[in-house]
């Protein structure tokens, strides 16, 4: 699976320090206008964010019964992306899926910033974004708080927080090594950083004992967070009684499409980032294919999942249920629910052609189909749900004003602004575990 | 380690199996607990010589996520019986919602039990490197390092350069 084949060890591996360490040298000037780009639209962001929190939610373009929307959508939109990661670096390392080593850097990074932006989302929806501290540290019961573990609301915030913080030591224990050879090689401002990063790594018999036992136990621990996170996302909705959301299906669908959203995020930002980096030695298009056939197989799961609530609605013989499914598929947001059924379980039958999973700029383009079409399952889910409920008095569309446009693209920005500042501060590809796997591939070789 | 565990000879290797039957051979010689490995990715094989299965890691995974599971009962049955709601004569304290937040502080505290464990052992933090650290060794060679007093150098040196060390050095403290 590794692409690098030369004929000593040490020479592969002093190629590929040389290789991956040199995508932290000097940036070029497309680089910096992304970043001033994605700076720019953070800015912008704030501005509308400020201007919500001034004038209050109504700006925002909600109304009753309308009061979840394009911020629960981008909280849900944001959290499934963060399952990539994870799943790549806990669930594929357990399995010894070999073609992880190239992209779990990229696709745990891409976890943590994405994680990172869900949690802005609760504290803008709130509206009255200073009372967000009544949420978190007052356990037991203060400033009239009562404390309910009953309310799936609070165990996402359990959730959340803990898939964070299990994500972040992930992305960091993998840093160690990568940092101690930027350490090593490194001879301007940044080494002291480095130095600290790596917090001593010399690659020793201790260190390695310790650190490859650390890394499985991590990983066990992380796989069945990957499976609960979006779960818990899932029962925010599904312990409700809101027609649309009152679903047992809920839980492995939602887990699914994260699983799904999330590798087509992967691939959206390898594509060009193997390219931009020079590093299509690294992230082939074995790997590029590997991720491409988790992204069918997610697909049909979550097809599968749309035509059982489809099924289950017509089925259950409750008249309020099939009326929501019905407004769903022809009523105000037809477009959406279609949008998201073309994007999500017609183009990524492509995916069945070895030749489409195999040319980048057509998994990209997929990828992208990929990203549009969940976040607007999402929008799907909560807004025509809550729009069109039991009582025909409270029937009502909901339209997002420049409010939630400006922040959704924000939010966008403010992942690719982590992003960028990433693969120019650490190593996009983890160079010990991708020397790891030629040194296996070279000793099975040589058995 | 001796008593000067900075004091030894250092062979540096470019082929990973030769560092292998360098260390092998130490080990051979009673130089045991001594030998120390600096290398990128260990050469296969290597770790199993240190034993790499007795990592005391996996006990602070265990306790970590022991002690997370049961401050998530202990959180959600405490504060539901300290103010505590009875409906329809039901208890305060429901099972099923408190599985999930002790699921949660269970891998939340086992994860963050693991990376204390990981820091514990390895004694990773301080950024100082052992003074025979080479920056190669972050890059293709292995280093063995070998802590032996004075009189045992000229052997260990000998044993290293027969086995193919392309460099030695004599580390003084």
């Amino acid at each position: 699976m590794a692409a690098i084949a030369t004929p000593k060890l040490g020479d592969a591996f002093r190629k590929i320090n040389r290789d991956i360490l040199a995508t932290l040298d000097r940036p070029k000037p497309g680089y910096w206008v992304l970043l001033f780009f994605a700076v720019s639209l953070v800015g912008w962001g704030a501005f509308a964010f400020c201007y919500q929190t001034y004038w209050g939610l109504g700006v925002a373009g909600y109304a009753p019964p309308v009061m979840w929307a394009v911020y629960i959508t981008n909280f849900v939109f944001w959290v499934g992306i963060a399952h990539a990661g994870t799943l790549i670096s806990a669930i594929l390392y357990l399995f010894r899926a070999k073609w992880r080593a190239s992209v779990n850097r990229s696709a745990e990074a891409m976890t943590v910033f994405a994680v990172m932006t869900a949690g802005l989302f609760p504290m803008i929806h709130l509206g009255r974004v200073w009372k967000f501290y009544y949420l978190m540290p007052y356990y037991p019961n203060r400033l009239t708080i009562w404390p309910n573990f009953k309310s799936p609301l609070v165990w996402d915030v359990f959730a959340v927080s803990t898939y964070f913080t299990i994500s972040s030591i992930f992305l960091f224990v993998g840093l160690i090594p990568d940092t101690a050879s930027a350490r090593d090689r490194c001879t301007d401002w940044r080494k002291p950083i480095y130095t600290v990063l790596s917090l001593g790594w010399q690659g020793t018999s201790v260190h390695w004992r310790h650190y490859n036992r650390a890394y499985i136990f991590l990983a066990a621990l992380a796989t069945p967070l990957v499976l609960s996170v979006h779960s818990v996302v899932s029962w925010d909705f599904a312990m409700s009684i809101v027609p649309g959301w009152h679903t047992t299906i809920f839980a492995p669908y939602f887990v699914a499409g994260a699983i799904f959203s999330g590798l087509g995020m992967v691939l959206t930002i390898l594509v060009p980032l193997r390219k931009i980096l020079k590093m299509e030695e690294y992230i082939t298009l074995d790997h590029m294919e590997g991720m491409a056939k988790l992204v069918l197989l997610t697909s049909t799961i979550v097809f599968y999942s749309y035509l059982m609530e489809f099924f289950i609605a017509y089925y259950c013989g409750e008249p309020v249920e099939r009326a929501s499914t019905l407004f769903r598929l022809f009523g105000h947001y037809w477009w959406a629910t279609w949008t998201m059924l073309t994007c999500n379980a017609i183009i990524p039958l492509v995916l069945w052609f070895k030749s489409v999973r195999r040319n980048t700029i057509a998994l990209f383009i997929v990828s992208i189909f990929v990203n549009i079409g969940m976040w607007f399952e999402r929008f799907v889910i909560i807004v025509t749900s809550l729009s069109h409920e039991y009582e025909p008095a409270m029937f009502r569309n909901y339209s997002p004003t420049w409010i939630e446009y400006s922040i959704t693209a924000a939010s966008f920005a403010w992942w690719g602004m982590y992003f960028l500042l990433f693969i120019k501060f650490l190593p996009a590809v983890s160079i010990a575990e991708y020397k790891e796997l030629i040194a296996r591939e070279a000793a099975e070789a040589h058995a | 380690m001796s008593a000067k565990k900075n004091e030894g000879v250092l062979g540096i290797f470019s082929d990973p199996d030769a560092s292998l039957k360098a260390v092998r051979k130490l080990k051979q010689d009673g130089y045991g607990d001594q030998v120390e490995i600096f290398a990128a990715v260990p050469p296969h094989g290597m770790l199993d010589e240190f034993d790499v299965y007795r990592s005391p890691v996996r006990f602070f995974t265990l306790i970590g996520a022991l002690t997370g599971c049961a401050a998530g009962f202990a959180l959600c049955i405490g504060l539901a019986l300290t103010w505590n709601i009875i409906v329809g004569g039901k208890s305060p304290a429901a099972l099923p919602p408190v599985l999930v937040i002790a699921f949660e502080l269970t891998i939340l505290f086992g994860g963050l039990a693991t990376v204390v464990g990981l820091f514990l052992n390895s004694r990773l933090g301080p950024p100082k490197l052992h003074p025979a650290y080479d920056a190669r060794f972050s890059e293709d060679c292995v280093g063995v390092f070998v802590a032996c007093p004075r009189e045992k150098m000229g052997s260990v040196e000998g044993v290293l350069r027969a086995l193919g060390a392309e460099e030695v050095r004599v580390e003084y403290a």
